[in-house]
């Protein structure tokens, strides 16, 4: 009923348990291409273990510890953007998210993690925003990248994907950047 | 944020904890328009109870029962419209609405009640929705008239507001009666 657009025909709402046969229809037409960074994606080996992954999903939403929501374009769910320890005393989140190989190349994740920055910026008046990526996955890096997120550091060997270490990239996003962008952005477009 | 647009200057939007204070100054203004029926209005209305509220509002609608949303008209919060717990043993749920004295009398809480109506049936497949409205609460018992509810039958001395005891009219409409009426030309 209530959805975060993101464009038009795009827009963003939470995952519940009734979603899993959506959800495990979408992992298995995506299985291999999320395999490639996302040893996770494991777990939703069936509808089954589909549905009880989203229960627990739900559980850390109520608790405020994440939120799970799912991307679709005219109705068809192509991803999911995740909200991921979201502390209100500290005011910060991680974002994470994954979306179709079908859909990559036209912008819609980075417009869709736009969207959610921009939501709990002001709505939820955060004050930081982390996302996290494998050194060598480029695909992910380019989102905060294109959003304007600080490179802050590289942790060495943080993750084990198929018992092989990676780099990961650590980005950060305050909400004094994205209003200092925001006013860029408009005198940009007032003098252009 | 999270919305639903209704018309070009009306939207549902998901209660955020900023909203609070928003909420008190209506509920506050609001006090005596609401007290007959409502038992929760209160002149003392406060901060924690908004919050409360919107917490609670929340967990609903982050574990799939359903939602409870603000009424937004012209950028100004007017009152809130949701669903109580959704059944999904018989697919049905209950909605709820209050709407602030300033902004009745604009069919605002019908206009939501249909874009809700389709909601509940085409993408919750639900089978039945029903409302309760307090027999002497005319108001809303044209709500549920105008969204094609039938009245079912009267639950004598329901609740009890402010002292008084009300007896409860229920609405009904079911998936059926629902596609029917939206197939009619209008």
């Amino acid at each position: 009923m209530l959805r975060l657009q993101v464009r038009p025909e795009s827009w963003l709402r939470p995952l519940v348990a009734r979603d899993a046969s959506l959800l495990f229809e979408h992992v298995e037409a995506n299985r291999e291409h999320l395999r490639e960074w996302l040893e996770e994606i494991d777990a939703l080996a069936d509808e089954a273990a589909t549905r009880y992954w989203l229960e627990q999903a739900v559980l850390r939403a109520r608790e405020g510890r994440s939120l799970l929501l799912g991307y679709f374009k005219r109705g068809m769910l192509i991803g999911t953007v995740g909200l991921h320890h979201i502390d209100r005393a500290d005011a910060s989140t991680e974002v994470g998210y994954w979306l179709a190989e079908e859909h990559q190349g036209q912008g819609l994740m980075t417009a869709a993690v736009s969207a959610v920055v921009m939501y709990v910026f002001e709505e939820w008046r955060l004050n930081r925003v982390e996302i996290v990526c494998p050194e060598e996955n480029t695909r992910s890096r380019a989102i905060p990248e294109r959003l304007g997120f600080v490179l802050e550091g590289q942790r060495r060997q943080a993750m084990m994907l198929r018992s092989w270490p990676y780099d990961l990239c650590d980005y950060g996003l305050l909400a004094s950047d994205w209003v200092r962008m925001n006013e860029q952005r408009a005198a940009h477009r007032r003098s252009s | 944020m999270f919305r639903a647009p209704i018309t070009d200057s009306l939207e549902l939007r998901l209660f955020e904890e900023h909203h609070a204070p928003t909420l008190v100054a209506l509920i506050r203004a609001n006090y005596e328009h609401l007290a007959p029926w409502m038992s929760w209005a209160s002149p003392e209305y406060g901060e924690a109870d908004a919050l409360g509220f919107i917490r609670q509002s929340r967990d609903q609608w982050v574990r799939g029962n359903g939602f409870t949303a603000g009424i937004w008209h012209h950028e100004q919060l007017v009152g809130s419209f949701g669903t109580h717990d959704i059944s999904h043993a018989t697919r049905s749920t209950s909605l709820g609405y209050w709407v602030a004295s300033s902004a009745q009398g604009q069919g605002l809480i019908t206009a939501c009640g249909e874009v809700v109506l389709a909601w509940c049936f085409e993408e919750l497949g639900l089978h039945r929705v029903w409302l309760d409205a307090a027999e002497g609460n005319i108001r809303s018992r044209k709500v549920a008239e105008r969204l094609g509810m039938v009245q079912e039958g009267v639950l004598r001395d329901a609740l009890l507001v402010q002292g008084r005891w009300l007896s409860m009219v229920r609405y009904s409409v079911l998936e059926e009666e629902w596609r029917e009426r939206r197939s009619r030309p209008v």
